[in-house]
C-alpha cells in the first residue's frame, strides 16, 4: 500500500563520474568483486576453505540452498545481472533480506544500469556496481524523484560487512513490513 | 470509481517527469536504445509498423467521463482523431510522435491516467468484469481487489523484469465475463461456508502461439492472503520461468512443464516462508477501497448480490412500455444491446464499437466526447471498456433509455449487434502491427459488408467471431465460436479457421476446421458455416451449443465441399 512521502537518503553526491553507488547508511566491504567465490564452486571446497570464504557471487540460475549455511561468515553476497532485463537477482535479494534475514552487504554486479538503481536498492541491495560510468547528479535526481512507493522496501538499514555479529543470525520478525516502511 | 489521493497524483507526476527525462536523454543520445526500449515499454510506448503506439491503461476497464474527454483530446491534439479499445480493456493510440509522448502522459496525469506497465515483461493491467457492480450474479465487487492488485503491482521492484509479460484478471460474479481461465493468473471471488471472502486461483491460462486453459492452483485463498500469495507465484515464475526462448517464457509453459502439482508445491513452499515478510494489506486498506465503489442509488427493487438462485428482478419496463411498443427499432436495440441490471429501475447499456464505418474497437474523438456527455447525463459520469473492444454504460435508469438510444443513434453507435455476428473481436493486423501476417481490418470490412442484413444477423443469433492477424492471438481467435487466424504461406495471406472456442465459464479452445484459405474465400466459408448451422440447429439452439452437440465435422464438410 502507498507509503507516506519521505525524502530518499541519497548521501553526498561525488563530483566525478562513478561506477559505484552505496547506500549512505551501509558500511561496504573492501572485498573486490573479482575475488568473490562463485556459489557453484562453494560446495566443492574443503570445509576449512569454505568457512574461510568471506564473499560469494550468486548467478541468476543458482539455488540459494548451498549459500544459507555459510551466511554467518560472509561479509558480501554479490548477485550477478548478466542482462539488466534479467530480474532474477531481485528475487535472490528478496530471499536473502526477507526470508533469511541476512544483514551483510548485498551487492548488485554485472549489467547494472543507472535507471534501475532505485528498484535494486528497494530489493535490498546496498551496493551497486554499474556497467558503465554514471553521472552522479543524474543518479541522485533519479533516486530522489518519487514521493514514495506502493510497496515497502526490503533494504536493511545499517547493512554492514561485519555480518558475523549475532544480530545478523537472528531470523526476521514475523510481523509484516509496516505500511510506513521507508523507500531505499 | 477509485479516487486518486495526493500521493497517487504526486507519484504519477514523478513518473511523467522521469519518462520525460529518459526521453530527452534518448533523443540527446546519452541513453542507449536497448535500455530506452525497456523503459518506454513500461510507459506503454511500442514502436510499431508506421509510428510509435501508445497504450493507455484503463484499470479494470473503469473510465470516468472526464477521462474519456482527455482521451478525445489526446486523439485530436497528438494523434489522428481516434483511439482503439483493446482486448485487455486498455485504449491505444496509433500515431503519436515520440517526442510528444511525455506531453501526452502529462495531460493524462491531470485526470489520473497513465500508461504504466501496459507493455514490457512486467505485471500488466489487471482486467475485470465490465459489468462489475451491476449484476445480480455478483458475489462481491471485484474492483476493490483489482485496485489493490494494481497498487501492489505498480513499480514493484522485484517483478518488473519478469521472463515475460504477466496478465491478471479478476471476476466477482458466478458467471465469468473477464475470461479468467485465459490469463496468467485468474481470480474468482468466492465465499466459503462461513461467509468469508476468498479467491479461487487459476494459473497458466493464455492464448498466443500455445493456448492453455488455466489450471486450478488454489481452491480457496483467504482474502487476507491475496498479495502474499500472488508474490509467491510471481517469485517462483521470476526465478524459474524460461529466459532462453521468448516463445516459451510465459508462466503457462512453466506450469505445463512442471505439472500443476509440482508447480503448486513450489508456490506453497515459497509462500510458507515468504508470507510473513512479503508486502500485505490491512482490513482498513480494502475497506477504504470498497468505499470508493458504492452501489448507485436504488431506483427500483434490488436483487441481493450472489444470493443462491437469485435472478435479477425483471427490468421495470413500465416507464418505457409505450416507447418499446411504439418503436420497433428502439425495441430491437433494447433487446439486443442492453442487459438486465440488479436494480429493476436500471439497465446495462452496451455500446458496441463494431460497424462498417471503422475498424473494430475504434472510436473517434467526436464520438468519445459524445459518449462522455451521455455518461454524465445518464450514467453517473462513468463507463467501462470491455475486452471485446466495446464500451458499457452500466447504470442507466430505465426512464433514460429512450434518450440514451436516441443520442447513440445520432452518432451511429446504436447498431443492435451486441454479441452477434458483426460484434467481432479483431486485432489491428497488418495495417498497424509489425507482427501481423494478415490484413485483419480488410477481413472485418468484408464481413461487415457481406452481413449487413440485420435480420439475418439476428436470425443467426449469438455468435463470437474472433480474428487474429498472427499466432500471438491478440484477437483471441482460440476462444471464438468461429476463430480466424491469419497465417503467411509463401509470402501470401492465408486464414486458418477454428470452431468451437469459448471464453466464459465453459472455456474451450477452438478446433481447426481444415486447410488455410486465401482471403477471398474466408467470407464464403463463414457463409457456409452459418448456412449449415441454420439448417441443423435445434429450436433456440445457439451456434456454440450446436457445435458442442455436433462437433466440427458437419461444418468442415460444407466449407471444404468443393475440394472433395
Amino acid at each position: 500500500m502507498p507509503t507516506p512521502p519521505e525524502p530518499v537518503p541519497v548521501g553526498s553526491v561525488p563530483s566525478g563520474a562513478t561506477r559505484r553507488h552505496a547506500r549512505p547508511d551501509a558500511v561496504p566491504s573492501d572485498l573486490e568483486t573479482a575475488a568473490l567465490v562463485p556459489l557453484a564452486e562453494l560446495a566443492g571446497l574443503a570445509p576449512d576453505a569454505r568457512r574461510a570464504v568471506r564473499g560469494v557471487l550468486v548467478a541468476p540460475a543458482d539455488a540459494l540452498d548451498a549459500l544459507l549455511p555459510e551466511l554467518d561468515h560472509l561479509d558480501v553476497v554479490a548477485v550477478d545481472f548478466p542482462a539488466f532485463t534479467d530480474g532474477r537477482g531481485g528475487s535472490h535479494a528478496r530471499h536473502l533480506r526477507g526470508t533469511h534475514g541476512w544483514r551483510g552487504e548485498l551487492r548488485a554486479v554485472g549489467d547494472v544500469r543507472m535507471d534501475l538503481a532505485r528498484s535494486l536498492l528497494r530489493c535490498g541491495f546496498d551496493v551497486l556496481e554499474f556497467a558503465a560510468d554514471v553521472d552522479p547528479a543524474l543518479l541522485a535526481r533519479g533516486l530522489r524523484r518519487y514521493p514514495g512507493t506502493y510497496q515497502p522496501s526490503y533494504a536493511v538499514t545499517g547493512a554492514t560487512a561485519a555480518a558475523s555479529s549475532p544480530a545478523s543470525r537472528a531470523p526476521p520478525a514475523a510481523a509484516v513490513p509496516a505500511p510506513a516502511a521507508r523507500d531505499a | 470509481m477509485y479516487r486518486y489521493t495526493e500521493f497517487d497524483r504526486d507519484f504519477l507526476r514523478a513518473r511523467v517527469a522521469e519518462f520525460r527525462d529518459q526521453t530527452e536523454r534518448r533523443l540527446a543520445g546519452t541513453l542507449s536504445e536497448d535500455e530506452y526500449k525497456q523503459l518506454r515499454l513500461r510507459n506503454g510506448l511500442y514502436v510499431q509498423r508506421h509510428a510509435p503506439m501508445l497504450r493507455v491503461a484503463i484499470p479494470y476497464g473503469m473510465l470516468a467521463a472526464d477521462q474519456l474527454r482527455a482521451l478525445a483530446h489526446v486523439a485530436r491534439t497528438w494523434d489522428r482523431g481516434y483511439g482503439h479499445v483493446t482486448t485487455r480493456q486498455n485504449v491505444q493510440f496509433n500515431w503519436p510522435a515520440l517526442e510528444n509522448v511525455p506531453d501526452i502522459l502529462a495531460h493524462l496525469a491531470e485526470v489520473d491516467m497513465h500508461a504504466i506497465q501496459t507493455s514490457g515483461n512486467c505485471i500488466r493491467n489487471t482486467t475485470s468484469d465490465p459489468l462489475a457492480g451491476a449484476t445480480a450474479d455478483e458475489i462481491e465487487d471485484p474492483r476493490p481487489w483489482c485496485e489493490l492488485i494494481r497498487q501492489w503491482s505498480t513499480l514493484h521492484p522485484e517483478f518488473d523484469w519478469l521472463p515475460r509479460k504477466f496478465k491478471i484478471a479478476v471476476t466477482g460474479a458466478s458467471s465469468d465475463r473477464a475470461a479468467v481461465q485465459l490469463h496468467d493468473i485468474g481470480l474468482r471471488v468466492r465465499k466459503n461456508a462461513a461467509g468469508d471472502t476468498g479467491f479461487e486461483v487459476l494459473v497458466g491460462g493464455g492464448m498466443g502461439r500455445t493456448p492453455y486453459i488455466g489450471k486450478l492452483l488454489k481452491d480457496f485463498l483467504p482474502a487476507a492472503d491475496l498479495l502474499t500469495y500472488l508474490a509467491a507465484v510471481l517469485r517462483v515464475y521470476n526465478l524459474e520461468g524460461r529466459r532462453d526462448n521468448l516463445y516459451k517464457a510465459r508462466i503457462k509453459i512453466l506450469v505445463a512443464a512442471l505439472g500443476i502439482e509440482a508447480f503448486r508445491d513450489k508456490v506453497e513452499a515459497e509462500w510458507a516462508t515468504s508470507r510473513h515478510v512479503d508486502d500485505t494489506f490491512a482490513p482498513a486498506d480494502i475497506e477504504r477501497l470498497r468505499r470508493m465503489f458504492p452501489a448507485p442509488p436504488t431506483l427500483g427493487t434490488l436483487a441481493m448480490a450472489g444470493e443462491a438462485g437469485s435472478a435479477a428482478p425483471a427490468t421495470d419496463e413500465g416507464p418505457i412500455a409505450a416507447a418499446l411498443s411504439g418503436n420497433p427499432v428502439f425495441g430491437q436495440w433494447y433487446r439486443t444491446n442492453t442487459r438486465v441490471h440488479r436494480d429493476s429501475g436500471r439497465r446495462i447499456v452496451a455500446v458496441p464499437l463494431k460497424n462498417a464505418e471503422r475498424p473494430a474497437g475504434d472510436i473517434t474523438s467526436e464520438l468519445m466526447d459524445a459518449v462522455a456527455d451521455i455518461a454524465e447525463a445518464h450514467c453517473l459520469g462513468e463507463l467501462r471498456t470491455t475486452h471485446e473492444q466495446n464500451l458499457v454504460l452500466a447504470h442507466v435508469p430505465v426512464e433514460a433509455l429512450p434518450d440514451v438510444w436516441k443520442r447513440l443513434r445520432a452518432i451511429g453507435l446504436a447498431t443492435p449487434n451486441l454479441g452477434l455476428l458483426t460484434d467481432m473481436i479483431v486485432c489491428p493486423g497488418l495495417d498497424f502491427c509489425s507482427l501481423a501476417n494478415a490484413g485483419t481490418l480488410t477481413l472485418h470490412d468484408r464481413v461487415q459488408a457481406r452481413f449487413d442484413d440485420i435480420d439475418y444477423v439476428h436470425d443467426v443469433g449469438e455468435l463470437a467471431i474472433k480474428v487474429s492477424g498472427c499466432m500471438n492471438a491478440c484477437g483471441h481467435h482460440h476462444v471464438g465460436d468461429i476463430g480466424i487466424l491469419g497465417v503467411e504461406k509463401q509470402g501470401q495471406e492465408w486464414y486458418q479457421i477454428t470452431l468451437g472456442g469459448h471464453a466464459g465459464d465453459a472455456a474451450a479452445l477452438g478446433r481447426r476446421l481444415g486447410k488455410a484459405l486465401p482471403q477471398h474465400e474466408v467470407v464464403p466459408a463463414i457463409e457456409r458455416i452459418l448456412d449449415t448451422y441454420l439448417a441443423v440447429r435445434d429450436a433456440g439452439e445457439s451456434f456454440h451449443d450446436a457445435v458442442v452437440r455436433l462437433g466440427v465435422d458437419p461444418f468442415k464438410e460444407t466449407v471444404y465441399a468443393d475440394a472433395a
